[in-house]
């Protein structure tokens, strides 16, 4: 039975309308037992789909299509755990060996260097092999199939073929099949080239592809696809297409079949770094060592609170040790020395200096911890103030507890960077966010699309900044002189449109503070790659995939008002005389 | 460089190329054409070249179109598309 090998989600930004998670409802709903998720350049949407396809029992292929420095694509599927951190090597390389972080290309001799474990397919129309034959020729892209065969071995070169009803795709194939033919050894592989889950998915899919080349419907005639064929084909339609090539059809589910070796799900063996002194002693005795001496100092014998103290950190401890977290927050606690030194190291030569600030300071459920008290994770003594543990930890705690740091900016953007030399910068990535599309971009991005009017199209998305894209038909009916417009044309497909591009990523961002460390290379959990801001690299995954995949996220915030504290200690301390002198 | 005629440019002279026309098309059992006529009788098909597919200005007037390029008994090279809207078929030079 045929399955896709080849399928691109909304990961592949602005190239794919359909969310992993219903991606999976439509492969289980049309009758695939495996599906493969390839967005372009990255795995994004890859955790996302590999849960939700284990829960409906469908088996999860994680791979990417990744640009070559050319500009041809090559499909690559991690067959194996090495597979899957070579994979995430080659995308971080393409994303950082570039000038323009928003073009990732992989140079061929990387991938040709770091094949192990994965299968590599030649690629959609601007493919590898596609592009060689167009390019240069017959000759050229048999001898190329050659040099693929030799490096990555005839049983992880597979040249793909795809039918989407588009003018050429016959003699196309016709020639790659006679390539795969000649060249002894080579196998071919059918494919879909899947942009949208559902036919109708096309029209979002051509207005996406339009926002993308910043144009409009009409203009795009170029660079949209000719046909609405590049949705999620039942299997038996797909074999029905290839009923020629069987064999191309067979692979599919052979390769299928290896890939199991590889679960995204149970595969990636995340590990927290160790605590410094690790080597001397065991965590929960590190962690036992440390509060105690705390213990002494912050409640001294005779203290009112010594006891419930006492009691307290018992507990504590227990719970800790009971959910294997005392290297947690060891590890913490290493963080927060490297904040204290870095709070030296900024307000050296300041004012503040003499002033014994922290670094930051912790917020939230963790205030509550009598052990955060003593690591310096919080000012707040959770004893006298009868603060209530449980709802940081318990007995049945389901993930790794949340400890918020606030730091004012300048002492955060420095220990950022003294993390990443702390750890290394393979061991360390900010989380990203995935932006989604709201009322107010819709509508400009959409509108444009459909070469509505530019003053008309403010006038709406001004109206509902903060509302879901999918409100608009009923934002539209409130606001004078466009209710009309509701059921006009293009205004109706403005409305359409809007309903399905609500909720879709946008493109990638950093999230406001969260920070993955791994005492495996991050760079084999998922690939890395630059943010907007300079210096800064984030992992491709947001909050929830990081959750999924059992990372410890660690969350630096900027807190404003601490650099407003700052200053204010820094004005307060100027002697009276100048104050006037700084406006005071 | 062709030389300028100097002739004006008159849009009365103005033709459309390659018209499509309508015709007859039977189908055979999964839906390919088989035979085509014109009104000066049935010709069968004799080999189909290529297949794809238009879709296309849904926000205007939608254009659905299914296309097959095919030699006719006898030589002829054709395109013939069915326009999926209105169920229509045409003929039209390659």
């Amino acid at each position: 039975m045929y399955t896709e090998l080849h399928c691109h989600s909304a990961f592949s930004f602005l190239d794919g309308t359909t969310l992993p998670e219903r991606l999976v409802l439509e492969a289980i709903d049309v009758g695939y037992s495996a599906l493969a998720l390839t967005d372009h350049n990255g795995v994004y949407g890859s955790m996302a789909f590999a849960q939700a396809a284990k829960d409906l029992g469908l088996q999860a292929i994680t791979g990417a299509e990744v640009t070559l420095l050319d500009g041809s694509h090559v499909t690559l599927l991690a067959e194996t755990p090495a597979g899957y951190a070579n994979l995430c090597r080659l995308l971080t390389e393409a994303h950082l060996g570039q000038e323009d972080r928003r073009d990732p290309r992989l140079d061929f001799a990387s991938l040709e260097a770091r094949s192990e474990g994965l299968i590599v397919l030649s690629g959609c129309r601007d493919g590898l092999l596609p592009m060689v034959l167009q390019r240069e020729g017959l000759t050229a892209a048999r001898r190329f199939a050659e040099r693929c065969r030799a490096v990555f071995g005839r049983d992880h070169f597979f040249i793909e073929l795809q039918r989407n009803a588009v003018q050429g795709d016959m003699s196309l194939t016709h020639t790659l099949a006679d390539i795969a033919d000649g060249v002894v050894g080579l196998s071919l592989v059918a494919t879909g080239d899947v942009h949208y889950h559902r036919r109708e998915g096309h029209r979002l899919y051509d207005a996406l592809v339009t926002i993308r080349n910043r144009t409009t419907l009409d203009g795009s005639h170029g660079v949209r696809k000719p046909n609405s064929e590049f949705y999620l084909k039942p299997p038996v339609a797909v074999e029905t297409l290839f009923r020629d090539r069987p064999d191309a059809i067979a692979n599919t589910q052979l390769i299928a079949q290896r890939c199991r070796t590889f679960d995204l799900t149970k595969d990636l063996g995340y590990t927290f770094p160790d605590f410094r002194g690790s080597e001397r002693q065991t965590a929960p005795q590190a962690l036992s060592e440390l509060s105690r001496v705390k213990l002494e100092e912050l409640y001294p014998p005779g203290s009112p609170y010594r006891h419930e103290a006492e009691r307290r950190l018992e507990e504590e401890l227990r719970l800790i040790d009971h959910h294997g977290l005392c290297g947690f927050f060891l590890v913490y606690n290493d963080l927060f020395e490297l904040a204290r030194e870095v709070g030296v190291d900024v307000r050296r030569d300041t004012r503040r200096a003499r002033a014994n600030l922290l670094p930051g300071r912790g917020r939230g459920s963790s205030v509550s911890s009598i052990i955060c008290y003593f690591l310096g994770l919080s000012h707040i003594d959770p004893v006298s103030n009868q603060l209530f543990l449980g709802r940081f930890l318990n007995e049945t705690l389901a993930s790794v507890p949340d400890i918020d740091l606030d730091f004012p900016r300048e002492i955060r953007e420095e220990l950022i960077r003294r993390v990443y030399q702390r750890y290394g910068e393979e061991h360390t990535g900010l989380v990203c966010t995935f932006p989604t599309y709201r009322l107010r971009s819709a509508v400009r991005e959409l509108g444009k699309a459909l070469d509505l009017p530019i003053g008309e199209l403010e006038q709406v998305a001004k109206l509902a900044e903060h509302r879901s894209a999918a409100a608009l038909r009923e934002e539209l009916q409130k606001l004078p002189g466009f209710a009309g417009k509701v059921n006009a044309p293009l205004w109706r497909d403005l409305c359409d449109l809007a309903e399905e591009i609500a909720g879709l990523p946008r493109h990638v961002s950093q999230h406001v503070g969260g920070m993955i460390i791994s005492s495996r290379p991050l760079v084999e959990l998922v690939p890395l790659e630059r943010s907007a801001m300079p210096d800064r690299v984030v992992c491709q995954w947001d909050k929830d995939s990081c959750d999924d995949a059992r990372f410890i996220k660690i969350d630096f915030l900027a807190l404003g008002m601490l650099s407003a504290v700052e200053e204010c200690v820094e004005l307060v301390s100027l002697p009276h005389r100048l104050r006037g002198r700084e406006g005071l | 460089m062709v030389t300028h005629t100097r002739a004006p440019l008159r849009a009365d002279r103005l033709r459309a190329l390659n018209v499509p026309r309508p015709v007859a098309v039977e189908l055979d059992a999964q839906g390919f054409p088989f035979a085509v006529d014109e009104g000066d009788g049935k010709r069968t098909i004799d080999e189909i070249i290529e297949a794809w597919r238009i879709d296309d200005e849904w926000w205007r007037e939608p254009i659905i179109r299914q296309y097959v390029e095919v030699v006719l008994e006898g030589g002829g090279h054709v395109v013939l598309f069915e326009d999926l809207n209105a169920k229509q078929w045409y003929i039209q030079r390659p």
